[in-house]
């Protein structure tokens, strides 16, 4: 499922931002920094994967998705509470 | 149905650009702009206050509207941060345009979404026909309320606004529709304090994230009037969803589709925000206007502001759909569909 949610990620990406080098994007990088997102946008990106993937993001979880790793990390464990609660 | 008439404005004569605060603030060049969207913003003299401007954006849209003071039957003033604990500004604007008869004048205290909120009450005033003229006046003087806190300090701006309501005058024009809401459990995501109570106290906080969000930004309770603080995450968040759904909610209950709305006029707050709802409504960028460059986030005045501003650049045409829609501290929120 890993590369399945990263690839989703990386196209919600581009889809949100599409003028950003997402291309850059490494899994370990920063996330706002290497695509020059500011606070808000950053939050406005962790809607989309919300939207996307129909998932909750808690507001104290928010700091923590700093790289596409912790994204995929988190998206990941949120489908899967999602699918077992369902 | 009831109808805006007319719309009048006042600015304060100082405009204030980012490299003033940028200095202030010790941030390099562009770090206003990149965060807000804002470039300037106006900043009211000493002893010009908010129901000053209210009341001269009043006269203005009396003007327009053809209408005198006499002819009034209540006056519904909008602000953030009141001239006077005591007595609200609405008697003070009556008693600044100086008409002849003792109507109601009276405070709505709905922060951003303060402007419909005042209008929902209007188009109620009308509607029962316990009101022929009302007019709405949301003014702010605020600028002071926001040196505290970094982030808030570049991002407000003074003005004030006006609109007249009276019945519509013609079959299918006016307001169509409004939907008004509020939400208290974000009550403390965007807050100030007061004199007498420390809102951040732990035994006066309700919000579970408010601890942490104060602890994220480094402030350091008590805070009192002159601090207001904000979780900017939490609000950017609410705004989004809130305002996305209410737009889709007055559009549905009027019977229309986003396509056939001709000006988005989303309360000016921050660029990123309305970019956010704009997106996601799928909607073409130059059918939402935006001034937040020029004026900053003006709170409740914020809306009619744009509306005076399409009215006298001539894009706003007779029969054409307009869709406000507003969201901000309570949390408080507003939409009203128009037919102009």
């Amino acid at each position: 499922m890993a590369s399945e949610v990263r690839a989703r990620i990386l196209e919600t990406i581009r889809e949100n931002f599409p003028d950003r080098p997402v291309d850059r994007l490494t899994d370990d990088a920063p996330l706002a920094d290497t695509l020059g997102l500011n606070s808000m946008q950053v939050v406005d990106l962790v809607m989309a994967f919300e939207e996307g993937f129909d998932i909750l993001v808690p507001d104290g979880e928010l700091g923590k998705l700093t790289s596409l790793r912790a994204c995929v990390s988190f998206v990941e464990q949120a489908v899967r509470a999602a699918g077992s609660s369902a | 149905m009831a109808q805006i008439l007319s719309v009048g404005v006042a600015l304060p004569a100082r405009v204030v650009a980012n490299a003033e605060l940028e200095a202030r603030l010790g941030q390099p060049p562009g770090w206003v702009e990149e965060r807000t969207g804002i470039r300037t913003r106006r900043q009211a003299a000493d002893g010009e206050l908010a129901y000053h401007l209210g009341a001269a954006a009043a006269r203005q849209a009396l003007e327009r509207g053809g209408v005198s003071a006499d002819e009034l039957d209540a006056i519904v003033f909008s602000t953030m941060f009141c001239d006077y604990v005591s007595p609200g500004s609405g008697a003070l604007v009556q008693r600044e345009l100086g008409g002849s008869r003792p109507v109601p004048a009276f405070d709505v205290r709905d922060q951003c979404a303060g402007f419909v909120y005042a209008l929902s009450l209007a188009d109620a005033l009308v509607r029962a026909s316990r009101a022929r003229r009302v007019l709405v006046v949301s003014a702010e003087r605020q600028h002071e309320n926001f040196l505290a806190y970094e982030p808030t300090v570049p991002v407000f701006g003074d003005a004030g606004a006006a609109v007249l309501v009276g019945p519509s005058e013609r079959e299918g024009r006016g307001i169509l529709a409004i939907d008004i809401g509020a939400d208290g459990r974000g009550a403390e995501i965007a807050i100030a304090g007061c004199e007498n109570v420390d809102v951040f106290a732990p035994e006066n906080r309700h919000h579970p994230e408010l601890a942490r969000a104060l602890a994220e930004a480094a402030v350091k309770p008590p805070l009192g009037p002159k601090l207001y603080f904000w979780s900017g995450a939490e609000i950017f968040r609410a705004a989004v969803g809130t305002m996305t759904k209410s737009t889709r909610a007055v559009l549905a209950r009027v019977g229309a589709g986003l396509a056939d709305v001709d000006w988005f006029l989303f309360h000016q707050a921050n660029l990123h925000i309305n970019q956010a709802v704009v997106r996601r409504l799928g909607l073409d960028p130059a059918r939402c206007p935006s001034n937040i460059e020029r004026y900053g986030n003006t709170t409740s005045a914020s809306i009619p502001l744009l509306l005076a501003e399409l009215e006298a650049d001539g894009r706003l045409q007779p029969g054409q759909l307009l869709l406000l829609s507003t969201f901000g501290a309570g949390y408080a929120w507003g939409t009203a569909a128009v037919r102009w």
